[in-house]
């Protein structure tokens, strides 16, 4: 009788355990964006003083026709980003308005790069 | 006085350390790190009249010049008078004086004669400061008639001087002539009234320079540029030349200026070297306006090796045919730093270009033999942080930047100071040309705020 009492509650100890390891394997998969198989990602070095932005392109391709995008509203594109490190100066980025980034008034919080053709005719997209 | 007879040694041996100690404030202390033998430049200042669209009175303008003890002019535009021309006149004889030579000895009897044999006062030269004018008779320069110009290499070669200067009243219209002259460092040559400078030396062109059919030597037109009266201003210190237009009042109308230390030095130093260290540059910043094209034989990601010549498009900068007159010009090394002992090796202190981090280089330089014949090409080059050198428009060396296209916003990799390192070219001899030959450098820094950027080149070669 004893016994039996002990063997019920190892057993929902046992039952608890897996319960908790099987949410805990769904939650670490729910965590990562899924990888959508029609676009590729851009390895990137990012760097910045208050004047510039230092974007370093690791990929084995040349990016062409990219497009920066800083703190969701100033725009920069470029025919060729080439391979290696690349100094952008930050006034160079402007609104759709024509407004240019000002460097005195505004900080770099935060960076996308979009590239429409990457590599297999994929697009290559970057964000931070 | 006994006192000071107890105690002599002692005043003795003060009066001696006050002496020594009072030495120093009649010192020049050495502050570069060495101290120059002769402090005070050469100069001089000499006036010349070319042919003009009015008729000038050359003896009332000589008279009322201020600062020039020294002038020239064709024969027949000084007017004979009654009184003898001015001792500090000097003529080019030209065809009135070939109708009539005795006269021309007579009337300038106080030039030297027979400098060369059967020549008389025709053909002459002068020292003046630390330039030697060499007045020659233009119309017996003919083929098969070397005797000028052998006259010309014998007297240059002997006793050189700094500055050498070629008068003629008319153009020989002999390439082999204007080749000669070049090769013998001659750095101006005045004809009627336009003028010649040899493009390696030019550092300031004048509003119409332009360059002529003769490989290496470029134009000022002053006879279309001016319809005024006016006088040429030809001012010498130690290696500069200023040519300088003025008025009848001694305004100056336009100038130009040449440095001659790159000629001098090449001649003594390095005399295997188509350029030497400390030339003078074109310079560019880098710029989206400065144009480079995409050559279709560069894999532009740098993974395949470059597989023909490229062919370059005639605005391109690296191209031969670029037009950089309006590039600036500097002596080398080039760069910037805020290093104080690194600020002492750069002659031409470059503005830091927060718009991108690259300077563009040019120069052009000639060769006068058939380059295939050489059995090296060596590249001599001090530079921070990297760089690409194109020859002739195709590229030939590249250090501490990536592979593949760069562009004007392209970042090096970070490197240390490189001081004169070399690199063999042998595999880009073909890249060469006898005549005109173009080296294009760009140099990249590896951040935008990095304060150093350094440039030097010399380019040597082995037969």
């Amino acid at each position: 009788m004893f016994g039996d009492h002990i063997l019920k509650r190892v057993r929902v100890y046992i039952a608890w355990k897996w319960l908790f390891a099987a949410l805990l394997i769904i939650s670490i998969s729910a965590c990562g964006k899924v990888n959508e198989s029609d676009e590729v990602d851009l390895i990137i070095a990012l760097s910045a003083t208050p004047e510039h932005i230092m974007i370093d392109n690791g990929n084995s391709y040349v990016w062409n026709n990219a497009k920066i995008t800083i703190n969701n509203s100033y725009f920069y594109e470029s025919d060729m980003i080439p391979r290696g490190g690349t100094s952008l100066n930050l006034t160079e980025f402007s609104k759709q308005d024509g407004t240019a980034f000002d460097p005195k008034k505004n900080r770099l919080y935060s960076v996308s790069i979009y590239v429409p053709d990457a590599l297999d005719g994929k697009p290559g997209v970057f964000n931070w | 006085m006994a006192h000071l007879y107890k105690y002599k040694l002692f005043y003795m041996t003060s009066l001696l350390i006050f002496l020594l100690f009072g030495t120093l404030f009649i010192t020049n202390f050495p502050i570069q790190g060495y101290l120059q033998a002769n402090n005070a430049p050469v100069s001089f200042r000499i006036g010349y009249f070319g042919e003009q669209k009015n008729q000038l009175d050359l003896r009332d303008w000589m008279t009322h010049s201020k600062g020039v003890s020294l002038f020239a002019a064709a024969d027949h535009l000084f007017e004979k008078t009654d009184k003898l021309p001015l001792h500090s006149f000097f003529p080019v004889f030209d065809s009135s004086s070939a109708s009539s030579p005795e006269v021309f000895e007579q009337n300038y009897a106080y030039l030297p004669h027979n400098l060369l044999p059967s020549y008389g006062r025709s053909v002459y030269n002068i020292d003046y400061g630390n330039a030697r004018l060499f007045f020659l008779d233009a119309a017996k320069i003919t083929e098969g008639n070397n005797a000028q110009l052998d006259w010309l290499q014998k007297t240059v070669s002997e006793n050189k001087q700094v500055h050498n200067f070629v008068l003629l009243n008319q153009d020989p219209k002999l390439p082999a002539f204007w080749e000669t002259i070049r090769k013998l460092g001659v750095n101006l040559v005045l004809i009627q009234d336009n003028v010649y400078i040899p493009e390696a030396v030019l550092t300031q062109e004048a509003s119409e320079y332009r360059a002529t059919d003769y490989p290496g030597w470029g134009l000022w037109d002053v006879y279309h540029q001016f319809a005024q009266p006016h006088m040429l201003i030809i001012e010498g210190t130690d290696n500069n030349i200023t040519v300088t237009v003025q008025d009848q009042h001694g305004n100056g109308l336009d100038q130009l200026k040449q440095d001659v230390t790159s000629i001098r030095y090449a001649d003594r130093v390095n005399e295997s070297a188509y350029i030497s260290i400390q030339s003078l540059w074109h310079y560019h910043p880098g710029s989206k306006d400065i144009k480079a094209a995409v050559p279709k034989e560069l894999d532009i990601t740098g993974e395949n090796p470059i597989q023909k010549p490229f062919t370059l498009p005639a605005d391109d900068w690296r191209s031969p045919q670029y037009d950089d007159s309006s590039w600036e010009v500097g002596r080398a090394p080039l760069g910037h730093t805020i290093d104080k002992a690194d600020q002492r090796k750069i002659q031409k202190k470059l503005p830091i270009n927060g718009d991108s981090p690259v300077y563009y280089f040019r120069k052009t330089f000639v060769i006068d033999d058939d380059p295939s014949k050489l059995s090296n090409l060596l590249l001599h080059i001090s530079y921070e942080d990297g760089f690409i050198a194109y020859l002739n428009g195709s590229e030939i060396y590249r250090d501490s930047i990536r592979e593949g296209i760069v562009d004007y916003r392209s970042l090096a990799l970070p490197s240390e100071y490189n001081f004169y390192n070399i690199f063999s070219l042998k595999n880009h001899i073909n890249k060469l040309v006898k005549g005109t030959n173009t080296i294009a450098v760009e140099v990249h820094r590896s951040h935008p705020k990095a304060p150093n950027l350094l440039f030097d080149l010399s380019l040597s070669y082995e037969k």
